[in-house]
């Protein structure tokens, strides 16, 4: 029996995660629902030494971490809805610089001021996002509390080895949610591991000039550089589960609170004998692409389940199957799907009765 | 396996028993989840939460056909009781219960949570009384056993007082079926 | 006493416009740094406008903060790196403009880096446009071009009696439309650098700066104009001083 659980929040999970990996910055602002991450830090960043600064807004809580980031600490900040838009534009800067931070996104529902209940309509935002520019981030999905700590330890790692920012995509289900959760090892990172860090040194050694990179090494050898890493990442971090897809006829594509969802929809439905399936992306960005590569011959179509009024990410699973697949999209807004209605959906398109989705 | 949910007003206590709850039954080696209405959904005077009991893993953490259903006052017993599944339990606060017919195809018991708790003199202890009342009916997991969860969830936030216990005691005591 | 002797930190030459402040004051910053000895853990923080190319100017460790959120920026490397010395070299567009609420809360904090803002009543880098903090009534921008006017635009205002009243521990405004304003301001910007040495809180000290290309004046004219008109709005001197020293 497991017996080295904690039971916390998916919010609380982030940041411990986070602290265990060595983060030693936080700045951020309130909102609903991912204030529980701010109030952690408040709490448990000064007693691991590090440095927790409520920010006067977003920007300004971005700005902090451009400058830490360069100073070679592993920092991090967390956002939702109005406030991830204001982090849009710190993003971009880490970005210029391909500066390492983990940004932790916790979805909320709706445009302008919307819910603070959980939605899955900002993932255009999160994959697609990173501000002005063009740039690409790593986008983390996790489903479960245990995840929530897992997978933000390891997204210091990551940031570090692409020199790249990390978003950490929960939502206010996952976010909000209390489970089992098994922590990682506390580790320390040195903030002078990396000769790009500013740091104050003697007069006629190198220094950093942290800009534009393209300002210090050219745009060719920029372009080049952020090119060939963005190639890089989505090679190598595709990352997924599937669930009784080896049979499946029909798939179900969802991340975060809607794949949990899915999986208790999967095991309804195969009780009747209806052959579903899940895949669940663990990172949205990249989209898992090979995942599609392995499905069966058996799959005849494919069904995101996303709590949004757009298809969002079904767009990347037409481009993952190159349009050779159907696609159908169950979308429950501001509610949280239920396993009943996600299989009486599928039972309609195995019937003929839903037309495909059209992506606009 | 159990798909529970928690209901009252603001102030009974209702997050704290989901919690006290999920610390008992993960102790017992369960899976559990818990989620609670925040925001919007919590405009109207309704504070819930939603506990999942497993064996297994846990898909969805938000219950669709209720197992149990535990109400602290009557908008929670009129918004949750259709969810509940043929045969499965309801456990009321009958202290802010009006006299009514409950429905037949489940299992109705009732303890007078809040004049309890009031009478023990710690009256923010009505959830407790819930719980006690919880552990008899269902049986989930024995009533001892349970108490010692309890009492050990509480200490461990340091703030444990013997009124807790007697609280728990005599909901385990007192509850009837309706 | 002063050195002529260029400093060694300044190691590129910048690209600002004839008869402007930003040479001077980034000479300034150089010869104290140099004097206490600090050039070796310097780290600059410039921001996307004028004040930018100094981050190839000069040997140091430097980064360029998001338009008007330098304060921010330093606070964050000062919190990772305390023992080396940051300040801010920046603009009055953004410092107390778009930056005001960093400006204001990094002062609140009391954060201990030394921040320097030039004030040259206009936004120099993008052509000219008036500045809300510091453009003086009446003076004529691209974006004023009728001279600015309290009724539709609002006054300027002296930041330095705002931040002041915030507890930090240094505030000072110079000028430099001669020598001893020049010195007087270097005495400044010095006690912010000893200040951050010796683990003191926030200073900030304001430069009264000419702008002739974006003032459509000749330099000598610059100085004039700041000596008759901007520093009676902006009068020069020290306006906090938690040491309580005379500088």
């Amino acid at each position: 029996m497991n017996t080295d659980y904690v039971l916390m929040k998916g919010n609380e999970a982030i940041a411990e995660g986070a602290l265990r990996a060595g983060c030693r910055f936080y700045a951020g602002y309130p909102i609903t629902p991912q204030s529980e991450i701010l109030e952690y830090m408040s709490l448990n960043m000064g007693k691991r030494g590090g440095t927790f600064i409520q920010g006067e807004n977003e920007i300004s809580s971005m700005s902090m971490i451009w400058g830490a980031a360069a100073a070679g600490a592993r920092c991090m900040s967390s956002s939702s809805g109005p406030g991830y838009d204001l982090k849009q534009e710190g993003i971009s800067y880490l970005s210029s610089y391909n500066l390492p931070a983990v940004i932790v996104y916790a979805m909320r529902y709706g445009l302008g001021d919307g819910e603070i209940t959980a939605g899955q309509d900002s993932y255009w935002e999160a994959v697609r996002g990173g501000g002005h520019g063009d740039s690409r981030q790593i986008v983390l999905a996790p489903a479960s509390v245990n995840e929530c700590a897992s997978l933000t330890y390891e997204a210091f790692d990551i940031a570090e080895k692409y020199r790249n920012v990390v978003i950490i995509l929960s939502d206010g289900a996952v976010s909000q949610m209390i489970e089992k959760c098994n922590l990682p090892e506390p580790k320390e990172h040195d903030i002078d591991e990396f000769d790009w860090v500013i740091s104050g040194k003697p007069l006629g050694t190198k220094k950093n000039k942290v800009t534009n990179l393209d300002r210090t090494i050219g745009y060719e050898a920029s372009d080049k550089y952020v090119l060939d890493k963005y190639k890089t990442m989505f090679e190598n971090e595709q990352r997924w589960e599937e669930f009784e897809t080896d049979d499946a006829e029909l798939v179900l594509v969802a991340y975060g609170i809607s794949s949990r969802v899915c999986k208790t929809a999967v095991r309804q439905a195969r009780k009747n004998g209806i052959k579903l399936g899940l895949l669940r992306p663990v990172t949205v960005w990249p989209f898992p692409r090979k995942a599609f590569e392995k499905m069966p011959e058996s799959v005849k179509g494919y069904v995101t389940v996303e709590m949004s009024l757009s298809t969002q990410m079904g767009e990347d699973v037409l481009l993952a199957v190159k349009h050779s697949k159907p696609l159908y999209s169950y979308l429950t807004t501001y509610h949280i799907p239920t396993a009943d209605g996600i299989v009486d959906y599928c039972n309609s398109v195995i019937a003929g009765d839903v037309e495909p989705r059209e992506v606009i | 396996m159990a798909d529970i949910i928690m209901a009252g007003f603001g102030g009974q206590g209702i997050l704290t028993a989901g919690k006290i709850l999920i610390h008992v039954a993960a102790g017992e080696g369960k899976n559990v989840s818990w989620t609670s209405s925040y925001g919007a959904e919590m405009r109207g005077g309704t504070a819930s939460c939603s506990v999942v009991i497993s064996d297994e893993e846990i898909g969805s953490p938000y219950p669709a056909k209720l197992d149990v259903l535990l109400a602290m006052n009557e908008p929670s017993f009129d918004k949750f009781i259709g969810d509940v599944r043929d045969g499965g339990y309801v456990i009321v606060n009958t202290s802010l219960m009006s006299k009514r017919e409950y429905p037949k195809n489940v299992q109705v018991y009732g303890v007078d949570a809040t004049d309890k708790a009031n009478n023990i003199g710690n009256n923010r202890a009505a959830n407790l009384v819930m719980l006690g009342a919880m552990m008899k009916v269902t049986g989930m997991v024995s009533v001892d056993k349970f108490g010692e969860g309890l009492q050990d969830y509480f200490d461990l936030k340091g703030h444990n007082t013997s009124t807790n216990i007697e609280c728990y005691s005599a909901g385990a005591e007192d509850v009837k079926a309706l | 006493m002063a050195t002529y002797r260029k400093p060694v930190s300044i190691i590129n030459e910048a690209g600002w416009c004839g008869g402007c402040g930003h040479g001077v004051v980034q000479r300034l910053i150089t010869e104290c740094l140099e004097e206490l000895g600090l050039q070796d853990k310097a780290v600059c923080v410039v921001d996307i406008a004028c004040s930018y190319w100094s981050l190839d100017a000069l040997d140091y460790d430097a980064i360029a903060g998001p338009h008007g959120r330098c304060a921010a920026v330093a606070t964050g490397i000062k919190k990772v790196r305390p023992d080396s010395t940051v300040y801010v070299h920046a603009g009055d567009g953004s410092s107390y403009v778009i930056g005001l609420s960093e400006t204001c809360y990094t002062a609140i904090r009391d954060i201990p880096i030394t921040m320097i803002v030039v004030n040259n009543g206009i936004f120099g880098m993008t052509g000219g446009q008036m500045n809300l903090a510091t453009t003086l009534i009446g003076d004529k921008t691209v974006s004023s071009k009728e001279g600015r006017d309290a009724d539709t635009m609002g006054h300027p205002v002296d930041m330095l009696n705002i931040i002041k009243n915030l507890d930090v521990e240094f505030a000072a405004r110079g000028a430099l439309y001669d020598a001893k304003h020049i010195d007087e301001t270097k005495r400044y910007i010095k006690r912010g650098f000893e200040n951050q040495m010796n683990k003191k809180g926030f200073s900030i000290i304001e430069v009264l700066s000419p702008c002739p290309t974006n003032w459509k004046m000749t330099p000598i004219q610059a100085m004039e104009k700041i000596k008759n008109e901007n520093e009676k709005m902006f009068p020069v001197g020290i306006y906090t001083d938690r040491g309580g020293e005379t500088v």
